[in-house]
């Protein structure tokens, strides 16, 4: 199976992703979405800024959004740019990154025809590139995203990616279906230079891929 | 006829034409994607009625306010996000009817049939503050309670173990034009 790879530039583009997102969060959280207005205790949630596509043949396959500013991660995870900078530290790359550039992954859906076809490690592997999550930024920023923890594993055991635990995310409504006591959520971080492999910083965007390079085959 | 099912307190329109009407076909999914329009389209209809007042700004509210409960109402509970609803708001005398018409899965139309039976049946008043202590949705019953409208619905088989579901609210003008 091949993907293609695409940033959403156009409005079609964008409100195609916008509707597939709403679809699923509305049916599985009771999640809607608005540019205008927030609020996690009533279920509305900002939309992300940028959507990366990837589509099998002409259909929309799979969605992934970003944050480029207001994450999800300093919003409403509450997390400092002091716990950010003491994370660069341990990392040895304190000066290289500004602890205040961050861009957060977020909203990642399959359409239902593409379910089980193991998607979504292709789609985590391709935010990770610098085309995508680095897209009119001035310097290269750092990553956040706040999941539960059985996503954060399987980003790591999968593609290798460190996503280093900062903290545990505060419960709100919009979660109730989402999160769980066995399965909490926490905000993370990557440090791009030292946490991503290359071969995923590298993918260049737009392009077609077989799913083995994006790491989306069956385990 | 005799496939279409009646729950609470469905009000018949009368065969003449309304004075005044607006209404408009959309795709839940819309709704989803941007909440705020559940307001602008509330308000809009809000706002079209009004001019029938002579306290505008009263009726502007008070009919926003029941038309959003019935809009907002439609994203949540449709079946099909992209199977097109309609929303409807007229005016017929001593009665504003405000309607919508969306398709709806089984597990709603339970819901909905329970609830507007406890409607029809009870004080509003008393069903809403029960609601407001189970922390469950108070949309209907707030319209029902506050601004004394009788709530009803149709709900028809649409196939696929699907139902169209008309809802209707019908307020006495009177609430409009005494406040």
């Amino acid at each position: 199976m091949r993907l293609q790879l695409r940033i959403a530039h156009t409005s079609g583009d964008v409100l195609s992703c916008q509707r597939l997102i709403a679809q699923v969060y509305n049916r599985h959280y009771g999640v809607v979405f608005s540019d205008d207005i927030y609020d996690l205790d009533a279920k509305v949630e900002p939309w992300p800024h940028r959507y990366l596509m990837a589509l099998a043949g002409e259909e929309l396959a799979v969605v992934c959004g970003l944050y480029l500013r207001h994450t999800y991660v300093e919003r409403f995870g509450l997390v400092t740019d002091a716990e950010i900078e003491a994370h660069l530290e341990d990392a040895g790359v304190r000066g290289s990154y500004d602890p205040r550039d961050r861009r957060e992954v977020t909203k990642l859906v399959v359409a239902p025809p593409w379910r089980k076809l193991h998607l979504s490690p292709a789609i985590i592997a391709a935010a990770h590139s610098r085309d995508f999550m680095e897209m009119e930024a001035e310097r290269p920023p750092l990553l956040t995203y706040c999941c539960v923890r059985t996503i954060a594993e399987g980003i790591m055991t999968r593609h290798g990616i460190r996503a280093r635990r900062l903290k545990a995310f505060p419960k709100y409504k919009v979660h109730e279906l989402y999160r769980s006591e066995s399965n909490p959520m926490d905000s993370y971080l990557v440090i791009p230079a030292v946490d991503v492999p290359p071969a995923y910083r590298d993918l260049r965007i737009p392009g077609e891929y077989a799913l083995d390079v994006l790491g989306g085959e069956r385990p | 006829m005799s496939d279409v099912k009646v729950l609470g307190t469905f009000w018949e329109a009368p065969a003449r034409p309304p004075l005044c009407a607006v209404s408009l076909d959309l795709v839940p999914v819309d709704l989803l994607t941007q909440w705020r329009r559940c307001g602008m389209i509330s308000d809009c209809f809000a706002e079209y009625l009004s001019y029938a007042f002579e306290h505008r700004d009263v009726a502007r509210s008070i009919l926003s306010t029941v038309v959003n409960e019935l809009v907002e109402n439609v994203a949540k509970f449709s079946a099909d996000k992209l199977a097109p609803a309609r929303l409807t708001l007229e005016h017929h005398g001593a009665t504003l009817l405000v309607e919508s018409r969306s398709v709806s899965d089984p597990v709603h139309v339970g819901r909905l049939e329970e609830e507007l039976a406890e409607l029809a049946a009870g004080d509003a008043a008393a069903v809403f503050a029960r609601l407001l202590a189970d922390r469950r949705g108070l949309g209907l019953a707030l319209v029902a309670s506050d601004y004394r409208a009788a709530l009803g619905a149709t709900v028809t088989p649409a196939g696929a173990g699907l139902s169209t579901v008309c809802l209707r609210a019908a307020l006495p003008a009177s609430e409009v034009e005494q406040r």
